[in-house]
C-alpha cells in the first residue's frame, strides 16, 4: 500500500509539473492556446503516467482486500527484467531520435517528449512481455 | 524443474489464493509455479513444502 501511495504521489507530481510547463509555454508564446506537437506529446506522457499510477493504486487496493502482498519475488523479478530490457531498447530509441533529429521538422522539446513517451511505452511492453511470456527456468 | 504443487493443493483442498496467502506471495506466482514457468527461491520452495508438510525434494523435482 505504501508503494501505491508513493506511486500516486509521484504521478501527481509529474503530471502537475507537465501541466505547469505546458501552461507556461503557452503563455510565453505569442500563439493562443493551441495544441502543438510538443504539448500533445507532453499530455500523452502525462496520461500514460496517470493511467499507470491509477492501475498501481487499484492493484494495491485489490491486494489489500485479498490480504495478499502487493509485491513478491516474482513481480519484483518481472519488474527488474522488464526495466533491464527497456533500458537496452531505449538506447536504440534515443539513437534513432538522434539520427532523425535533423531530418524531421520537430522542436527539440517535442523530440525529448517523444523519447520519454517512447521509453514509457517500451517499458510497458517489456513488462507485459515478461509478465505473460514468463521467466521459465532462468 | 517440475513440481507437484497442483496435485498437493488438490489433495489438501486449497485454492491458489489460499496457498498464496499462506506463503505470502501473489496468486499469479502460484499460477506461474504450477505451469512450470517460474522456479521459486529457496525460501519460497521451503515455505510451500512446509504448507504441505513435506520436504522440498518431495514437492520440487529436479530433472
Amino acid at each position: 500500500m505504501r508503494k501505491a501511495i508513493l506511486t500516486a504521489f509521484l504521478a501527481v507530481l509529474v503530471v502537475g509539473t507537465i501541466i505547469l510547463w505546458i501552461f507556461n509555454t503557452e503563455r510565453s508564446s505569442d500563439t493562443k492556446m493551441s495544441l502543438n506537437g510538443s504539448s500533445i506529446l507532453m499530455i500523452a506522457v502525462a496520461l500514460v503516467i496517470l493511467v499507470y499510477g491509477a492501475l498501481v493504486i487499484l492493484k494495491g487496493i485489490r491486494d489489500v482486500k485479498n490480504k495478499l502482498p502487493s509485491q513478491d519475488e516474482l513481480s519484483k523479478k518481472i519488474m527488474l527484467r522488464g526495466a533491464a530490457t527497456a533500458f537496452y531498447v531505449s538506447l536504440y530509441l534515443w539513437l534513432a531520435i538522434m539520427f532523425f533529429e535533423e531530418r524531421i521538422e520537430l522542436e527539440r522539446s517535442s523530440l525529448i517528449g517523444a523519447g520519454i513517451l517512447g521509453m514509457a511505452i517500451i517499458f510497458a511492453l517489456s513488462w507485459l512481455y515478461h509478465r505473460f511470456i514468463g521467466r521459465a527456468h532462468e | 524443474m517440475n513440481n507437484r504443487i497442483r496435485e498437493l493443493r488438490a489433495r489438501d483442498n486449497l485454492t491458489q489464493m489460499e496457498l498464496a496467502r499462506m506463503v505470502g506471495v501473489r496468486r499469479e506466482t502460484i499460477v506461474f509455479l504450477e505451469k512450470g514457468k517460474y522456479n521459486p527461491s529457496l525460501k519460497l520452495a521451503y515455505d510451500i513444502a512446509r504448507v504441505f508438510k513435506m520436504r522440498i525434494e518431495e514437492v520440487f523435482v529436479f530433472e
